[in-house]
């Protein structure tokens, strides 16, 4: 094995943590906000990905234009969901089925709609390789790991700086106390859940670039994101950021060294290994 | 007869099947402080959290300003003009005392601006003016009481609620708690206060009212508390 | 205490029911192969909602323990060549191995890991099972002994040919496990699940070893479980990895205890039993593609609009209508 070959994926496994950051951050949100796991949320990355592979594909439109048109798309679909859970959200265990059967709904709407055939968004100009000084990565996975970095980087500004931002982190730490100061906590929680389901919408598209889109496949992203989510710590962004990279990073070392059965453990130790050394996150507080 | 800006009539509250308040009447009068004293576990924080609404009453009464807040969701109670500094203080731990400060005004109503609100309260806690970029959990017991109190002034509210603001502190901090309680009447503003601290909530009070076990079982002026074989006995243990 | 009465005259009565029915149709082989496939449902949901209803402890992955269980026995039984039983036995103790595996990391914490570390568990392990040389990757193992051939006196009874015989044998082990449900329920350990399941943090309060509590349910699980996965295999014959670890057992488990009233202990029985038969002579007719996509939604409006299922609802009438009597 050659020193290139260890270069190249190291180079596109950052570039696919921060791919997982951004696959990660819908569910991150709502369950920072709504402490509600929305297992649903890789088949609405998925709906994200179909939508931007139709219109890709389909109708010739262009990749930013498809990226906001699945983010909203799913904005939308996440809007209606929302009015779905909040009926039974106080109770806890419920909820949870809940999201796991819209998942399951989602998913048998895919095979019966798109059949059961994997596909890829492959748009011809993001095939090629490029070389960034002595490495060479795919061209789709540096752009989409750009512009993970760009949207997870303009979400920690919102959360960081703008007045609704700081009223989610308000509201996150104890909704309670948002309350006590005016926040309207139950118009935070539907923004965060569109917005995370938003979220989840618009990484659909890149998701379909750097990995085959398959109806089937919803639930491993929604694990991967909860393992990014636990191991960051419950609502930070760049904690997430990080968790991605060691995730990515960590995947694409074992392939080089062994088959991809070892990248699927690899995932489960990791959480396996938080669960047990560091169930606050890496970057979540001991109380 | 002076107005009673907040008052409570018949008030039944608790969590789920529990009942803790059971018939609660108790008014505040404007720009005094009003303290209710009771021991641990009589139902004072449950009694707060009811007036702002984190929890439905379920019979009786509360008006504001003699209009109903019945039925109000919290931030619509807090923006009537009510700020609760809440027991235990619940900052929010990964903000700056800055942040915190600023989310207080989120309840501002017209007026002056974030920076002349923030400028009068660091007047009141000239403490927390090198503190403002620390974040909020780093902070000593008694400076996040006073980031507490802070927030809840922020917002220039016409009614201060304190949950046993003294609880925990040194007896310095203690001291400069009540002071700013005082210079809060001074500043036209209602107060209820509801403390175990008796002998100092009596002191600055203007009336005190006793929950026990979930129901009212004295009212009447600091003095006559004073004077109560009751009051003096479990509060004052005198 | 009414309730757990009822609980055991409810059992009682699916019991007779299953077992006279399974009398009337044992020489009807597709009769009889439908009602293995509501048993075998039937007590992988009852399995389940020891866990869930039981213990509140949510799997979205029993599929994991199903799938482990029938490896493990149609291993040994082609490649150790032991016979069935012991296979079914080596299976359900590789199971309940694994499930403390899961359960262990998870327990320790309050939330939903469980939930989420099961449902990585399902996944990574089918990933194994298509990867190793043990389980012949994705070709996956074939020629898989059945229970085998026996006489008692003059009667005889082959597993091989008879569809009635294996239904006998998984309705022995759904009635097991219906019972020691329903002998859970009523002990000290099911009062405990129970406070678990209400309110963790109480229990602790109210000195209940939670973590116990929920292990035990878990393995309980997992045994009856890896039983029906085990079972499975010596009645199908062949096993590949999507097979084993179909997200069926996953998703219909949870349907059919939701379906019949995740409250009781046989209302997942019930619910098995009603989704297997319509499934069979209903929704596969009309919606010969989309039947899954009708599971989702009944799933999603069960627990919408009546999250204690048609048992359980149907137990809250009867009780209420005895207290206006009484
Ligand atoms: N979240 C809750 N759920 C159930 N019971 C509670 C809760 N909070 C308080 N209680 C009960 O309500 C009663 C009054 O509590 P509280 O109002 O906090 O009293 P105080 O503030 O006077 O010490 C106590 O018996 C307490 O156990
Ligand atoms: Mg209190």
């Amino acid at each position: 094995m050659s020193f290139s070959l260890l270069a190249n994926s190291i180079a596109s496994g950052l570039l696919m943590g921060a791919n997982y950051a951004l696959f990660a951050v819908g569910l991150s949100l709502v369950f920072g906000v709504l402490k509600i796991i929305n297992l649903a949320h890789g088949e609405l990355l998925l709906a994200g990905a179909y939508v931007g592979y139709f219109a890709i594909r389909g109708m010739g439109v262009p990749l930013p234009l498809a990226l906001l048109f699945s983010g909203l798309s799913v904005g939308i679909v996440g809007y209606l969901y929302y009015f779905v859970v909040r009926r039974i959200r106080d109770d806890e265990l419920n909820t949870l089925i809940l999201t796991y059967g819209v998942g399951v709904i989602l998913t048998n709407l895919f095979l019966l709609l798109f059949t059961a055939d994997e596909r890829i968004i492959n748009i011809p100009w993001l095939t090629e390789g490029v070389w960034l000084g002595p490495v060479q990565v795919n061209r789709g996975n540096l752009v989409s790991g750009l512009v993970s970095l760009l949207i997870i980087g303009g979400l920690t500004f919102f959360l960081a700086r703008t007045e609704t931002g700081k009223m989610i982190r308000a509201s996150s730490m104890d909704r309670e106390a948002a309350a006590l100061v005016g926040v309207d906590v139950e118009r935070i929680d539907r923004f965060a859940f569109v917005l995370g389901c938003a979220l989840a919408g618009f990484a659909g598209p890149l998701f379909g670039i750097v990995s085959h889109i398959n109806p089937v496949g919803g639930e491993a992203v929604t694990i991967n994101a909860f393992i990014l989510t636990v191991l960051a710590g419950l609502g930070s962004i760049p904690g997430l950021l990080l968790a991605g990279i060691i995730l990515g990073l960590g995947e694409a070392i074992i392939v080089v060294f062994a088959s991809t059965m070892f990248q699927g453990i690899f995932a489960l130790a990791l959480f396996v290994a938080v669960l047990f050394l560091r169930p606050e996150g890496i970057f979540g507080r001991r109380e | 007869m002076p107005e009673a800006i907040l008052s409570l009539s018949g008030v039944v509250a608790g969590y789920g099947e529990v009942v803790v308040l059971r018939g609660v009447s108790l008014s505040a009068e404007e720009g005094k402080i009003t303290v209710v004293l009771g021991s641990n576990g009589s139902g004072k924080t449950t009694l707060m959290r009811t007036v702002m609404g984190v929890l439905p009453p379920i019979e009786g009464e509360i008006t504001f300003r003699g209009e109903s807040v019945r039925g109000l969701k919290t931030h619509q109670i807090a923006r009537k003009g009510i700020a609760l500094v809440p027991e235990g203080r619940r900052l929010w731990g990964d903000m700056t005392v800055r942040e915190n400060l600023e989310m207080g005004y989120l309840l501002r109503r017209e007026g002056d601006s974030l920076e002349e609100r923030l400028e009068e309260v660091l007047e009141i806690f000239p403490h927390l003016r090198r503190l403002l970029r620390k974040t909020a959990r780093t902070l000593s017991g008694g400076e996040q009481q006073m980031v507490a109190i802070g927030r809840a002034l922020m917002g220039d509210p016409d009614m201060v609620l304190l949950d046993e603001p003294s609880l925990g502190l040194a007896p310095m901090v203690v001291a400069e708690v009540f002071r700013v309680i005082e210079r809060m009447r001074e500043a036209g503003k209602t107060v209820l206060l509801v403390e175990q601290n008796a002998k100092k909530a009596i002191e600055i009070s203007d009336y005190v009212w006793v929950l026990e076990n979930g129901e009212i079982r004295f009212s009447g002026p600091p003095e006559e508390a004073e004077e109560n074989e009751k009051v003096r006995r479990a509060y004052l243990g005198l | 205490m009414g309730r757990r009465r009822s609980e055991k005259k409810i059992a009682g009565v699916v019991t007779l029911l299953v077992l006279s029915s399974a009398f009337v149709f044992r020489r009807d082989p597709f009769v009889a192969h439908v009602l293995v496939q509501a048993s075998l449902l039937a007590l992988i949901s009852l399995a389940w909602n020891i866990l869930g209803g039981g213990c509140g402890q949510i799997s979205f992955g029993h599929a994991a323990f199903f799938g482990t269980g029938a490896y493990v026995s149609a291993i040994l039984t082609t490649q150790y060549h032991l016979n069935p039983w012991l296979g079914i036995a080596g299976a359900c103790v590789s199971v309940v191995f694994l499930s403390l595996l899961v359960g262990v990391p998870s327990f320790r914490l309050k939330g939903a890991y469980f939930a989420l570390l099961i449902l990585a568990y399902a996944h990574v392990l089918k990933l194994v099972a298509l990867n190793l040389e043990i389980t012949k990757g994705d070709e996956g193992i074939f020629s898989i002994p059945s229970f085998g051939r026996y006489s008692f006196g003059g009667m005889e009874v082959n597993f091989f040919t008879s569809k009635g015989a294996n239904l006998f044998l998984i309705l022995l082990f759904l009635i097991a496990g219906l019972w020691t449900g329903i002998w859970m329920r009523g002990s000290q350990t099911g009062i405990a699940m129970e406070a678990v399941r209400e309110d963790e943090v109480t229990a602790e309060a109210m000195g209940i070893d939670t973590l116990r509590y929920k292990l035990f349910a878990l393995g309980v699980s997992a045994f009856f479980t890896a039983l029906g996965g085990a079972f499975y295999v010596h009645y199908i014959h062949f096993l590949t990895p999507d097979s084993a670890y179909s997200g069926y057992w996953s998703l219909m488990p949870i349907v059919a205890a939701l379906f019949g009233g995740i409250r009781t202990v046989t209302g997942p029985v019930v619910g098995a039993f009603t989704l297997v038969c319509l499934d069979e002579f209903l929704i596969k007719e009309l919606l010969p593609r989309g039947d899954k996509l009708v599971y989702g939604l009944l799933f999603v409006v069960t627990i919408l609009f009546f999250p204690r299922g048609i048992l359980g609802t149907w137990v809250e009438r009867q009780g209420h209508g005895r207290k206006k009597e009484g």
